[in-house]
């Protein structure tokens, strides 16, 4: 059986030929999943934003889940070309023109993530850590959680994971899954302006979500991807365009009940979920905090992680 | 308020067992293992199952008895407070109308 190898090693023939045959495995984190598609951006994407991870060109197991991208429709092979992503079960999904076939890929992957995940609880959160705790971050999208992340790993925090918190219902520990941060809008240039423009992927312009770019996870975050966290800090950030910044602690009860609409899956999985969910809010202690800028919330943080031992 | 019509005669009950019970902070976080729904009860709402769980009861005959578990009286918690508390828990599926007054 062929051994996983880091992506950016294998080379691009081999890449391209494994996607358009569906034989891509790339094991990431708590899921492995086989991809498939007959599109250079799909291979190029993968190739500078999954470079580090692990992969197989030809199937070596089952597979937790299997996205291809394809073309909605034998028309839009060929005129104004779209592609689709298909996550291996019926779901509504918007085609998107070719050129940003990676997002379709990006969004199909979550989906496929999000709605087949039956063994961890999944929570639209973004969750860094250190060797002592991790630190999950929940907000609606454009609540800066990507870009809090991206601030937090530069100052010496691995990625867990950024649209997901996984929460494992065995022992209520946060599972790393660090696929690439995605960034939106101003995000954009604040993050390049921190990390370097190397970790950031090309942009991509005019797509229904604005401008978005992905910060690669670092090869220690993919490494590391195996060691699970109990969550000691909960933050609710909430981005208002200049306001001051404040931070206010959340009863351990409100916090859960915030995050429990943050779930893809929580109502699925009974009482584990609850009793899992229910023990990580208990060790942790929960703020909402609103800020103006990056520069604030990266203090606020900052200063509760170190309230909190982290 | 009632998730269905009541009188003042209606007999009110409720099934204990098919909830998760974990009391954090001073809140009763509530899991419903019958409709998956997680529930944040105050003290008196906690009560009032409690009550409920182990006798079927109307307002009337219910009240006294919550009073007792929580250890108020009633110009503290005032009998209306608890009948409310009774229809919110009843919207919310945690506490039911006995069948025929029985």
């Amino acid at each position: 059986m062929e051994h996983f190898r880091r992506l950016g090693d294998v080379p691009y023939p081999e890449l391209a030929q494994s996607l358009k045959d569906g034989c891509l495995e790339m094991s990431l984190g708590p899921f492995s999943k086989r991809l498939k598609a007959n599109n250079s951006q799909v291979t190029e994407f993968l190739q500078d934003a999954y470079r580090d991870v692990p992969v197989r060109t030809k199937l070596g197991d089952i597979t937790d889940v299997a996205v291809t991208i394809k073309s909605p429709s034998w028309f839009r092979q060929y005129v104004r070309r779209q592609v689709v992503a298909d996550p291996g079960f019926i779901v509504p999904a918007v085609p998107l023109p070719v050129r940003l076939s990676a997002l379709s890929f990006e969004m199909g992957l979550n989906l496929a993530v999000a709605l087949k995940c039956c063994r961890l609880v999944s929570f639209h959160a973004a969750v860094v850590g250190n060797e002592k705790g991790a630190i999950f971050i929940s907000a609606h999208s454009g609540g800066g959680k990507s870009t809090l992340a991206s601030a937090l790993m530069v100052e010496g925090y691995r990625l867990f994971s950024d649209e997901f918190g996984l929460l494992d219902m065995s022992n209520s520990l946060l599972v790393p899954y660090p696929r690439p941060v995605s960034l939106k809008g101003d995000s954009i240039n604040i993050v390049r302006d921190f990390t370097g423009a190397d970790w950031l992927t090309p942009v991509l312009s005019d797509t229904p979500k604005g401008d978005i770019a992905y910060r690669r996870a670092r090869p220690s975050d993919i490494e590391e991807a195996d060691k699970k966290l109990s969550s000691k800090l909960i933050v609710f950030p909430v981005f208002t365009k200049g306001a001051r910044p404040v931070a206010k602690e959340l009863a351990k009860s409100e916090a859960l009940m915030r995050l429990i609409p943050s779930s893809t899956n929580y109502h699925l999985l009974g009482q584990g979920g609850f009793e899992a969910l229910t023990a990580m809010v208990a060790g942790a202690r929960s703020y909402e905090i609103q800020y103006g800028n990056t520069d604030d919330s990266m203090k606020i943080v900052k200063d509760l992680a170190a309230g909190v031992g982290l | 308020m009632a998730a269905g019509p009541y009188s003042d005669e209606t007999l009110w009950t409720a099934d204990i067992t098919r909830l998760v019970i974990r009391v954090m902070e001073d809140v009763n976080l509530t899991f419903d293992t019958l409709s998956g729904d997680t529930h944040a009860l105050n003290f008196l709402s906690a009560a009032v199952i409690q009550v409920l769980s182990s006798g079927k009861e109307t307002f009337a005959s219910a009240a006294p008895r919550v009073l007792e578990t929580i250890g108020m009286e009633e110009s503290d918690c005032p009998k209306g407070l608890i009948k409310d508390t009774i229809l919110q828990l009843d919207e919310a599926g945690l506490v039911i109308p006995a069948r025929g007054g029985e």
